[in-house]
């Protein structure tokens, strides 16, 4: 349905999106990821024609955007990180304006009636865009994006600055219209992506660190496993004793939580599995295990790697905050 | 284009700024006609147009000047770019709004006719050079509106778009006196005695004067149209640069 082949765009000498491609099938909801001035939006802008690339095509179910633009644009619904809205207008009037502007040919009244009760906007539609609050100015923005039913939504950060209820609403209309739509939605927000997204394209620095199935996305980055422990015994003897092991790579202890009690993290190669050997070991010597627990890594963590460590306070502090 | 000329047009009288310039255009061609026709009696209605022609120069400005420059601002440009609709039709659906807006400003003509029809006694109107007057101030607008709707493309901001656009209008306007006064300083300079073969054709007022005369050339015409057509593709490049920017 989307898809973007070797994408580049410089801004004269620096290189806003370095080399991108991936493709978005139908029915799909995929997730752009990645830190602020990852390269999110100048693709977005490219793929909507808003933007030319330097290098690199983009196809809309089979148009070229810049070969065939009329066609592909026809195509797109966009939602730009700011919303595209002119203030002196009452949303039916936007809404009519931007229906008569894309050349749509769906019956009027019932179409544009339907786009506002989606997004749950019919009761203000006589209301000034001007006068409208941050969340609802953004839902005109999205239903802007939806009138005359394009197959591909191209969405900027849609949830940036709403409050958690809205987020979640916004959320829930997404997911919905990824059944019939391509959606591709781009986001700082760890948990959203998740949330929403069948796959999950990370970005950084205008590369593709990573594409895969949102499941899947841990998997990629880590060759090492987790365990958390919690042992009751000497600690000094505890660590020889999980260092000692076969596949661990490394065993540290984090805290103690009573006089002889520790708990400990146990780094491990993911091919094998140390957890009866870990408690085999442990009996034998006389350390009882009170916990264990396998920490595979977090999408959290999967991300920060990703995305290289110099966002990492960046990012942590947003992830935290959502 | 259709969707993008209606809304333009509509948000000159959801703002302001529609009826200030229609406002300033009844005030000052109001005075102008009581001073001369109307007072005196005298017909000459196109003596009046002859006066608004320089109000005109700093008038169109404003009706151009948050075409594009506010949509850049506002981010709306997006919307615009982004939808399945040629760069030309943004661009003449923005002209055509602005023109049209011109137009009702210059409807008062015909009104101000009409009153004196009604009041002065045997009275006649030269319907003639009225129209042709009204041709060449309609013209000589549409000339400036493609320019001063290229200079809104060049900008963010509606003030730099309307300073520039008055500045130019100042230059176009006296352009037969300063083309004049630097060919009369080279003279001196270098005794010689050249005379204006090409540039004094290129002045906006020059072509005016034609029409305000009662002659309709189509070669004046085809100038003013010439400035539109130049002033519309130039401002169709400059979108289509700012993609590749």
């Amino acid at each position: 349905m989307v898809e973007v082949k070797n994408l580049r765009k410089n801004y004269g000498d620096v290189a806003a999106v370095k080399d991108i491609s991936f493709t978005a099938e139908k029915g799909e909801i995929l997730g752009f990821l990645g830190p602020n001035g990852a390269g999110k939006t100048t693709t977005m802008n490219i793929i909507t024609g808003y933007l030319s690339a330097t290098s690199g095509t983009v196809t809309i179910d089979g148009y070229d955007i810049l070969d065939n633009p009329m066609e592909a644009r026809a195509r797109i619904g966009y939602l730009p990180e700011l919303p595209p809205l002119y203030l002196d207008m009452t949303v039916e009037k936007y809404l009519q304006f931007i229906y008569e502007l894309k050349k749509v040919k769906l019956p009027k009244e019932a179409h544009l009636k339907e786009v506002m009760e989606l997004v749950k906007i019919y009761d203000i539609k006589d209301r000034v865009i001007r006068n409208l609050s941050k969340g609802y100015k953004q839902r005109v923005g999205f239903a802007q994006a939806l009138v005359g039913n394009p197959p591909v939504l191209i969405l900027d950060e849609p949830t940036v600055g709403l409050d958690p209820r809205q987020i979640i609403e916004m959320r829930s209309i997404i997911k919905s219209l990824g059944k019939k739509h391509t959606v591709i939605f781009s986001s700082h927000v760890l948990s959203e992506v998740s949330a929403i997204c069948d796959r999950i394209v990370v970005i950084s620095n205008g590369v593709i660190t990573a594409d895969a199935k949102t499941e899947e996305i841990s998997n990629i980055t880590e060759d090492t496993k987790k365990l958390s422990l919690t042992v009751d015994g000497n600690s000094a003897t505890v660590l020889s004793i999980l260092n000692d092991l076969d596949g661990v790579v490394k065993a540290r202890r984090i805290a103690q939580e009573s006089d002889s009690v520790y708990s400990y993290t146990v780094d491990y190669k993911k091919t094998v599995d140390i957890r009866r050997a870990v408690f085999r070991t442990l009996a034998k010597a006389d350390c009882p295990i009170l916990e264990m627990k396998d920490a595979g890594m977090s999408l959290e963590e999967s991300f920060l790697q990703l995305t290289g460590s110099t966002k990492v306070e960046r990012t942590k502090k947003k992830g935290g905050a959502n | 284009m259709g969707a993008i000329f209606k809304r333009d047009f509509f948000s000159y009288f959801t703002s302001t700024l529609g009826y200030i310039v229609i406002a300033l255009y009844l005030l000052l061609s109001g005075f102008f006609f009581w001073m001369i026709c109307y007072f005196s009696q005298y017909n000459s209605l196109v003596d009046v147009i002859n006066n608004m022609l320089y109000v005109v120069f700093f008038l169109v400005p404003l009706i151009t000047m948050k075409s594009f420059a506010e949509e850049k601002r506002q981010r709306t440009d997006q919307a615009l770019l982004t939808a399945p609709v040629k760069l030309w039709e943004i661009v003449l659906g923005k002209y055509l709004s602005a023109l049209a807006l011109y137009g009702i400003c210059n409807m008062v003509y015909f009104f101000y006719a009409l009153v004196m029809l009604v009041t002065i006694p045997e009275i006649t109107i030269q319907w003639g050079l009225l129209i042709s007057g009204w041709l060449g101030i309609m013209l000589l607008g549409a000339a400036l509106l493609s320019v001063n709707l290229f200079y809104s493309s060049l900008t963010e901001y509606q003030i730099i778009a309307a300073v520039i656009g008055m500045g130019t209008g100042l230059v176009l306007m006296l352009y037969d006196s300063i083309v004049g006064a630097i060919l009369s300083f080279i003279n001196t300079l270098f005794s010689t005695s050249y005379e204006l073969v090409v540039l004094d054709k290129l002045s906006l007022t020059a072509h005016y004067m034609n029409l305000v005369k009662g002659v309709i050339n189509p070669a004046d015409i085809v100038f003013y149209l010439s400035w539109v057509v130049l002033f519309m593709f130039l401002t169709v490049r400059v979108l289509d640069k700012k993609r590749w920017a």
